[in-house]
């Protein structure tokens, strides 16, 4: 299951937040060095086209992988006084977890020792109207959010672990639930807490003025499409395998595995489609449900259809599957073909030394000479040599 | 043929000769810059390096012929571009300079089994048969530099427009194998012997160069005026390369035994 940002251009979540009636956020009055009734606190987030939420069969257990930058922008009323600082508040969660949470958002500076809140204290510059943070949020905001109960397209359950949604985002819509439950698919959350404070305050504080995050994620949990035949050609113990073009959709690619026959000529079980369409997740990093260890695998460049798998033994016989993989990692059903072989190939520099050539490489010199600067040096004398007899004719 | 007769035309011819002259006279008058030297662009298509040259020929195995069996017969093309200054005019040019060149060839990577062929198959069935890769290529690839001295007698050129042309120099090949990845091949299965390297050599030329100029005066006058360029020369050479460190019988064998190439010669 994948996350994706929504209008994660900065232009875009505005105008969405615009359209939503969610930005400008007015704030309220909160501190007396402070006059900022008036001021209005906006949310922006930017630079993350796609939020990879990892580790499906986890049931949304997963990790934020990419960096997600946020930025607060203060707008200040006419005639107000006092300094102030844009704040930006993360909240990863309330207990468990949260020194190893934060170890990775925040500096030593910005945490704060509350131990029950655990939360994360960007400031920009004082009387600064914006400032932006661009951290990996993964394993705060989603680290162990969601209760397993329910979810579509997980292949485990969990049982007995609760998960809390973090704070710092909460859904979009408020009818849904933040506290487990099925996300469904394209359900979007939006980031929470920013606001001015003193600018003479050194340690946060709770009663900062809040804002509304124009951040909209969603999680993608359609499976694409399978690939229709495999095509597999022979390369220097290498399988070079390959889908139809059409069957790879822009942004897509392909993941393509090659697994051994038996000792016994016995040819390999495979990963079979199964029914429903369902995602090929594993809580293995990065691969489709059903690869095991030994298999060879190898990704396809973006857009690509066909992808090269090394280390293959020459000889040897091999049942190849392959799964499209779409731009927010989602793997579809896996295709197959029973059986490729690959051979030893020799490149010209292999195949002169096998039929008896000599040659060693390197740069030959002639005497008194390095290599390739003997010419040199007589094209330097010979210039030489024509520049003074020009120069002694004239 | 009578006395007279003989008379009017030897008086004609003589006549014909001397108007020719005289425009070529005066079009050589006007495309009068001082001749400097030579800029030069030759190709040569279907180059084959005499690498197998190296192998004792056996009819039923092209293992002895590693070159023909991983690129084929028809070669390709070497690009060469060169200058040259005179440092002799009189009867004719005498000019030194350099070339740098390009030519790479690239082909299908082969099986482990060089002799294929086993007495029973044609060389052409065993260059191209099913022990060939479909995916994997590799490539020779060499940039030949040349110090050479030029020898042109072009001193009838503006009555007569082809120029015999003598060349002979010094040659280095930067060469170097890349394997199915794009990267420096290795000879070796330890890979401690990278193929890439230079191979030192000589080479000399004759041919003819055709002066343009005589097909479109008034352009190579303009051209002349405007560029400097005095004469454009349509080139065809015939070309010996002994490419073999002077006869190292283990270095690669680059040169070429003749081939012919084409070009086009400016003189500044």
């Amino acid at each position: 299951m994948r996350l994706l940002s929504r209008g994660s251009p900065f232009g875009v979540a505005a105008l969405v937040a615009g359209l939503a009636g969610l930005a400008p956020f007015a704030a309220r009055a909160q501190d007396a060095a402070v006059d900022d009734s008036g001021f209005s606190v906006r949310f922006e987030s930017g630079d993350a086209d796609r939020l990879k939420l990892l580790g499906h069969a986890e049931c949304l257990g997963g990790v934020l992988t990419e960096q997600v930058k946020l930025a607060v922008e203060v707008t200040r009323p006419e005639n107000t006084s006092g300094d102030y600082r844009a704040v930006l508040l993360v909240k990863p969660d309330d207990g468990a977890g949260c020194e190893a949470a934060d170890a990775q958002l925040c500096a030593d500076e910005e945490r704060t020792d509350d131990p029950d809140r655990c939360r994360c204290v960007a400031r920009g510059a004082q009387n600064d109207s914006s400032f932006e943070v661009s951290r990996p949020f993964g394993s705060l905001l989603f680290g162990t959010e969601w209760s397993g109960d329910g979810l579509s397209g997980c292949s485990a359950t969990p049982s007995d672990r609760t998960y809390t949604f973090v704070p710092a985002f909460v859904p979009a819509d408020a009818t849904k639930s933040a506290q487990g439950g099925p996300p469904g698919d394209g359900q979007a959350f939006k980031q929470t807490d920013a606001g001015v404070e003193d600018a003479s305050t050194t340690t946060p504080t709770a009663d900062v003025v809040l804002g509304t995050s124009t951040a909209e994620v969603q999680i993608d949990e359609v499976a694409p499409s399978a690939a229709g035949a495999v095509f597999v050609e022979s390369g220097d113990r290498a399988l070079v395998v390959s889908v139809a073009d059409d069957d790879v959709p822009a942004g897509h690619n392909i993941y393509a595995c090659a697994r051994a026959y038996g000792a016994d000529g016995s040819a390999p079980t495979l990963p079979a489609p199964v029914a429903g369409n369902a995602l090929f997740y594993s809580t293995t990093q990065g691969k489709p449900e059903g690869v095991e260890p030994d298999d060879l695998c190898a990704r396809s460049s973006t857009d690509g259809a066909t992808a090269r798998i090394e280390a293959i033994r020459p000889g040897a016989s091999y049942g190849v599957f392959v799964f499209v993989e779409d731009e927010a990692g989602n793997f579809g059903q896996p295709a197959s073909t029973s059986r490729a072989q690959s051979a030893e190939y020799l490149n010209f520099a292999e195949y002169y030394r096998t039929a008896g050539g000599r040659e060693k490489g390197g740069c030959q010199g002639l005497p008194g000479s390095s290599g390739p600067m003997g010419l040199v040096a007589v094209g330097i004398a010979a210039g030489i040599w024509v520049r003074r007899r020009r120069g002694g004719r004239s | 043929m009578s006395a007279s007769n003989r008379f009017s035309r030897l008086g004609a011819l003589a006549l014909l000769c001397v108007v020719m002259s005289g425009a070529h006279a005066q079009a050589q008058g006007l495309r009068g810059s001082p001749r400097t030297g030579l800029f030069e662009l030759r190709m040569t298509p279907g180059y084959v390096p005499a690498i197998d040259s190296t192998f004792s020929p056996s009819a039923d195995c092209v293992a002895s012929r590693p070159y023909q069996k991983i690129f084929g017969n028809d070669g390709a093309p070497l690009f060469q571009l060169g200058t040259s200054a005179h440092v002799y005019r009189g009867i004719g040019a005498l000019s030194l300079g350099a070339t740098v060149g390009y030519f790479q060839d690239t082909g299908d990577m082969v099986r482990t089994n060089p002799c294929v062929g086993d007495g029973d198959v044609t060389e052409e069935e065993a260059q191209f048969n099913e022990d060939r890769s479909t995916t994997d290529n590799t490539s020779l690839t060499l940039l030949p530099l040349q110090a050479q001295a030029t020898y042109r007698f072009d001193l009838f050129e503006d009555t007569f427009p082809f120029v015999p042309v003598v060349r002979g120099g010094l040659d280095y090949f930067g060469w170097w194998i890349d394997d199915q990845d794009g990267e420096t091949a290795y000879f070796d299965a330890a890979r401690e012997q990278p193929s890439s390297g230079g191979t030192w050599g000589y080479h000399y030329t004759l041919g003819v160069h055709f002066l343009l100029d005589y097909l479109a005066e008034d352009m190579a006058t303009g051209f002349d005026l405007d560029a400097g360029v005095n004469g454009s020369y349509l080139t065809v050479e015939y070309t010996v390369l002994k490419v073999d460190d002077f006869g190292d019988a283990s270095s690669l064998r680059l040169g070429n035994d003749g081939v012919l190439n084409f070009g086009l010669t400016l003189e500044l």
